[in-house]
């Protein structure tokens, strides 16, 4: 992006309806062109007007501890060689001799631990992205420049520990230095004319560049949930139908070892809480025998559903969705085939799909970090673990629930729900579920993690995470309401439930609950019509009218508890 | 106006959005609050790349008008 665009797209008058976001952008020199940047492509991919506090010049550290006074707030912080010693900077003159860097290096210690110290207590109070050192260090040493010295070797090796270490603490996101060189080559970052003339040290685009990734780090955009294979010359090499399933290849003795990396890469993102499903023109009996080989790269188990069948692919992938019960935007296609990606798409327009192209492994590693880019998330929660398993579960319940006594069999299941009230803004999974679910779902409205974690400090406010688990297994945290309280009166801003958790009564469970507990004679609930919230108004229709469009929808004690809510398991409620 | 004006102007319009355009020749950053050392070097900047030019460092402390950076680019773009 030239700077002239960045800035037209980064001063331009926001519109009315766009969002409004804040962050601040913590260095030690003139962020100029790093904030323009930063600010363009906020318009650029949130579409949102964004309002950046910069820190102190020339005093990183002091900045880092002011803002972790205020209020809680995306926070994006870079540090330079210049923070950790002045020397090491390009505005100061204070010799770059053999003693000087002794003195550097013992120096260096501390003053990375005095950097973590205060980002430990500036993530307790919002999400932090962190970046650096980008910029090359002086010319000190007796080396060539081809060769490096024990010096730089030492004060990089000290960077990288702290960056690790910071890694290590909840709410820190350390920017990758590999994928900055990939957009911002090291020889080209430093603008000396500039740092010297106005302490503005970045080309503009390095400034570009690490502008971009400060953004997709602070704001990272809504990650895929699930992704759906064929098998023959994607997830292996060869044709099931006519091999037979020990004439299928995924190895480097057979020339196909990039069949093997893609496994391995699915078996990671299933590991980490992706639905993988496949969708084959196969034989099911071929199909089974030869997903449990024992050398397949991807447990057996990780794969669910797994439709094979002789029909149009379309139709594998539509029941692989109503099984994942999620929607096609989320996911991702992935065939040798164009024109089975072509017939896909055309049936299910919102689905991303991906040529496997077997014959060019480069390609297909770039699928692979594509893959990686599309499915990553900063945290993982303890439901990543057993997505999978709990809706293998829902396949053997769903029978049962539309047998002729739906409500008999929900209380066969041992069924445990429990309401959590307390307000820890340290558990990442109710801000998760908020921002991520579409169909129960009040109203769709999404938080920003700083507004997030406002809404928790607030005395008023209340959240309940309701977690569930039964015969079957746990399905982990799957509902959360937020909303406060006023006297006699509960507003709901947000309810949300995952659709993993659908038909087994636990919304009936949660708004019992909500009255039970907040002690409340109504709660009015902040309903807006998304399009995708059919699930959560049916369920409210059954209580109340709904406005349409957007409004209120008013919910009394009296009537909620008076009618039969028909709660079929046990209830624990704590904090 | 000639191209190099026009362009020109563009990059303090996008610099300065608040600017009406018949004012933009008169810009100074004696008379503009926003025209500070941030805004400055930004300027310089976008002329710059707009141009494909570059200023010196003493450049930098002095052009601080339309008029004077109109008249360095004219100069620049001559000795190109």
């Amino acid at each position: 992006m030239r700077l002239q665009d960045a800035i037209r797209l980064a001063t331009r008058t926001p519109d009315p309806e766009s969002p409004r976001r804040k962050m601040r952008l913590l260095c030690g020199f003139t962020p100029s062109y790093l904030e323009v940047f930063v600010k363009a492509y906020a318009v650029q991919r949130l579409a949102a007007a964004m309002e950046i506090e910069t820190g102190l010049f020339g005093n990183l550290l002091n900045s880092i501890e002011q803002a972790s006074a205020k209020a809680s707030c995306e926070t994006a912080v870079v540090v330079e060689w210049a923070d950790i010693d002045p020397r090491l900077g390009f505005r100061h003159s204070g010799g770059w001799g053999r003693e000087v860097q002794q003195d550097i290096a013992a120096g260096a210690v501390p003053a990375f631990g005095r950097l973590l110290d205060s980002l430990r207590k500036l993530a307790a109070s919002g999400p932090v992205a962190l970046a650096g050192p980008t910029l090359p260090l002086p010319p000190l040493s007796h080396t060539a420049g081809f060769q490096a010295s024990a010096f730089e070797l030492e004060l990089r090796k000290l960077a990288a520990d702290f960056l690790a270490a910071a890694a290590g603490f909840p709410g820190v996101r350390v920017l990758d230095a590999a994928r900055l060189d990939a957009f911002s080559p090291p020889a080209e970052r430093l603008d000396l004319k500039l740092d010297l003339l106005a302490g503005s040290p970045y080309t503009i685009e390095h400034a570009s560049a690490l502008g971009r990734l400060i953004l997709e780090t602070v704001f990272p955009p809504p990650p895929r949930k699930g992704l759906i294979t064929d098998l023959d010359d994607t997830l292996w090499e060869g044709i099931l139908g006519e091999q037979g399933s020990d004439g299928v290849f995924w190895d480097l003795e057979h020339r196909s070892q990039i069949h093997g990396l893609y496994q391995q890469s699915l078996a990671v993102l299933a590991e980490n809480g992706v639905l993988v499903g496949v969708a084959t023109k196969n034989d099911p009996a071929l199909v089974e025998q030869a997903l449990n080989r024992p050398d397949l790269l991807i447990p057996r188990q990780r794969l669910f559903p797994i439709m094979a069948g002789w029909g149009p692919k379309s139709e594998s992938v539509g029941r692989i969705l109503a099984a994942w019960n999620i929607a096609p935007d989320s996911v991702i296609f992935i065939d040798d085939s164009p024109m089975e990606l072509a017939e896909v798409q055309s049936r299910h327009p919102g689905i991303e799909c991906i040529r496997f192209a077997k014959d060019n492994p480069n390609l297909v590693w770039e699928t692979l970090c594509e893959l990686r880019d599309r499915f990553g998330k900063p945290l993982l929660s303890e439901e990543d673990s057993f997505r999978a398993a709990s809706l293998r579960a829902a396949e053997q319940i769903e029978p049962g629930l539309r047998g002729q006594d739906g409500g008999q069999f929900l209380r066969q299941l041992g069924g445990k729900v429990t309401l959590d009230f307390t307000k820890n803004a340290e558990d990442s999974r109710p801000l998760e579920l908020i921002n991520k679910t579409n169909q129960f779902n009040l109203n769709g409205r999404r938080y920003a993690e700083s507004d997030w974690r406002a809404l928790l400090q607030s005395p008023d406010s209340f959240l309940l995470t309701v977690s569930y688990l039964d015969k079957f297994g746990p399905l982990g945290k799957i509902a959360v309401v937020t909303g406060v309280l006023s006297g006699d009166l509960c507003r709901v801003g947000r309810w949300v439930m995952s659709c993993r958790a659908f038909s087994r009564r636990i919304e009936f469970h949660t708004l019992a609950g909500l009255f039970q507990r907040l002690n409340c004679s109504e709660l009015r609930l902040d309903f807006a019509e998304t399009g995708r919230n059919g699930p959560l108004r049916e369920f409210l229709a059954s209580f109340a009218a709904l406005p349409p469009g957007v409004g209120e929808v008013a919910l009394t004690k009296d009537v909620v508890l008076g009618s039969d809510l028909n709660l079929p398991h046990e209830v624990v409620v704590c904090g | 106006m000639d191209d190099t004006l026009e362009r020109l102007t563009k990059c303090f319009v996008s610099v300065f959005p608040e600017l009406e355009a018949q004012d933009v020749r008169l810009a100074s950053a004696s008379s503009m609050a926003r025209w500070d050392s941030v805004n400055h070097v930004l300027l310089l900047s976008v002329v710059a790349e707009e141009f494909r030019i570059e200023f010196e460092p003493d450049q930098y402390e002095v052009l601080t008008s339309f008029a004077l950076l109109a008249e360095a680019v004219k100069e620049k773009l001559h000795h190109a």
